[in-house]
């Protein structure tokens, strides 16, 4: 079974999973039920978090998950996608599920702002800490003078 | 009653440099909290405003140690933004210096650590050794280090007959002094007295938190890119993967020794299998626009796991480029091994993850009580470290049985 046959099994309408022409597949959900698919693929093998990519695409806030099953063949790859609000973007924090999130989560908040609940040391991570607390640099409207 | 040691900020790692905190109860560490972006250029945001043949040599410059990996990641994933499959001879070409890079950077490596326990003989005669394959890059590609070799849709420089032969010669070399460094180190008290039992990861810590490259394959973490992912040539290559169960600093440095002989191994397969004809380049036109596209991109660095995404719109500059290098996804992993060890025992540790070039440059030790502040370079935190365990050997020699 792949792996988005079983996550459409599993989650239903909650969950919209493709594979794009790279082979890559994505599993598109709501920012509400990001904990409930990561607690699942997580305790289904997926225990490598690549990284978090954050991305302002101008009207919301994207986040990808980049999660690695690895197996004795080839491994399995999924990218969990999701969306926050581009004015008030808070998500839930996963470092539960992967303590490797607590570095990755401060990395977005940094450069994008997104707040992570539940992050026991939500700061700066590659910037000063003296930057003004609203400015995130990757968001596309960031002024540098 | 912990006192509060800083490390850093102006630190070892060149793309990272990074300030450590440890909280020490006399000699003994019981915790650590890093602090990362020292020199955070802020790439991410300039590759937004590059075209994407621009970023090829802007994205080599993240690390001056695995240009080659940078770059090829960050093709490798512009290639499939633009749809094209580069011709094969590229492929192969690429792959010679993605194994070339990972000899040279274990040989750097492993005079480091050597540096950093204070037995400078095997440093001296590593970094010799990593000269020839340094002088075999530079035959190849025109320069020492930041090789511009790869472009998107194949390579710009094609081998010759002489570059092959010698890195036949190099490989040959290289294959036959890691069999000796091997001996050395397994059989040097100095080194054994110094890293066995030093920073220990257990494979479960290694998986949980998400460690990657030879510091989780010296826990016994079976991951390597090359083989799970497969890119370049390493479908056909034949190769395996060196994994230990040692979990602490010396089972870090045979894994990498060891790592060079297989490099050796898949560098002379390279030379054999070479295609003889062939372009090497498809020859895309810098101002030619990709499609709309995202891709991944990985491949496995010297250090680990190197990861970049790209996104596209459609016009000359790309949307969106993350990069994740292998060192921040190894920063939990030293906190977690520095705990109940010893002061002298963190710059083995720390470096033993292969932070880009490790050097601790300042070490501020704060009495948190006193209020009193010694300020340590990285040279005096080397000194006290080596004389601290002249001092201590019999003591941790009996601890550590």
């Amino acid at each position: 079974m792949s792996i988005c046959e079983e996550i459409s099994k599993v989650f239903g309408d909650k969950a919209n999973c493709y594979v794009d022409k790279f082979g890559e597949a994505w599993v598109e959900i709501s920012i509400e039920s990001l904990k409930e698919v990561l607690g699942y693929l997580a305790k289904n093998g997926f225990d490598h978090l690549s990284t978090i990519t954050g991305y302002d695409t101008g009207e919301k806030i994207m986040l990808v998950y980049h999660l690695v099953k690895f197996t004795d063949g080839r491994a399995v790859n999924v990218n969990v996608r999701t969306f926050v609000d581009r004015d008030n973007p808070i998500a839930p924090s996963v470092i539960d599920l992967y303590p490797s999130a607590l570095v990755y989560e401060r990395e977005v908040y940094d450069l994008l702002g997104v707040k992570f609940d539940g992050h026991p040391r939500l700061k700066r991570l590659l910037l000063p800490e003296d930057v003004p607390e609203d400015f995130h640099p990757l968001r596309k409207d960031a002024k540098f003078e | 009653m912990s006192v509060k040691l800083p490390i850093g900020p102006i630190h070892p790692m060149l793309k990272e440099p990074i300030n450590l905190t440890f909280y020490v109860e006399g000699e003994v560490v019981v915790d650590a909290e890093p602090n990362i972006g020292f020199v955070h250029r802020g790439i991410e945001k300039l590759a937004e405003r590059k075209t994407w043949f621009q970023n090829l040599y802007l994205l080599e410059k993240v690390c001056g140690i695995c240009s080659s990996a940078h770059q090829g990641c960050y093709a490798q994933g512009a290639e499939k933004i633009y749809e094209k499959e580069p011709p094969e001879k590229a492929l192969y070409i690429r792959t010679l210096m993605w194994e070339l890079e990972r000899l040279h950077s274990h040989l750097l490596w492993l005079g480091v650590i050597m540096h950093e326990i204070g037995f400078d003989t095997l440093f001296m005669y590593t970094w010799k050794d990593r000269e020839y394959v340094l002088d075999l890059v530079e035959l190849i590609s025109g320069r020492r280090v930041g090789y511009s070799i790869s472009t998107i849709g194949g390579v710009r420089r094609d081998v010759t007959y002489e570059m092959l032969k010698k890195a036949m010669d190099v490989a040959n070399y290289i294959a036959e002094r890691a069999q000796f460094y091997e001996k050395v180190v397994l059989n040097e008290r100095t080194v054994l007295d110094r890293t066995q039992g030093v920073g220990y990861l257990s494979k479960t810590d290694a998986i949980r938190l998400n460690t990657v490259g030879p510091t989780a394959r010296a826990s016994g973490v079976r991951r390597d890119v090359r083989q799970d992912m497969p890119y370049g040539v390493y479908e056909e290559a034949p190769f395996s993967i060196v994994v230990d169960t040692g979990c602490d600093v010396l089972a870090r440095i045979l894994v990498r020794i060891r790592e060079m002989v297989i490099s050796a191994d898949v560098i002379k397969w390279i030379v054999f299998n070479m295609p003889k004809n062939g372009a090497i380049n498809l020859k895309i036109s810098p101002f030619m626009k990709p499609p709309e596209n995202e891709a991944i991109s990985r491949v496995e660095a010297p250090r680990g796991e190197l990861f970049y995404y790209l996104k596209s719109n459609g016009s000359l500059n790309p949307e969106r480029i993350k990069i994740r290098t292998p060192t921040l996804a190894n920063i939990a992993s030293v906190i977690h091994m520095v705990k109940g060890h010893y002061i002298a025992d963190i710059p083995p540790i720390v470096a033993g993850i292969d932070p880009c070039m490790s050097c601790m440059d300042r070490v501020v030790i704060v009495d948190v009580n006193k209020e009193k502040k010694t300020v340590m370079s990285h040279e005096e935190l080397h000194r006290y470290s080596l004389k601290w365990y002249k001092r201590n050997k019999l003591l941790v020699r009996e601890e550590r049985r």
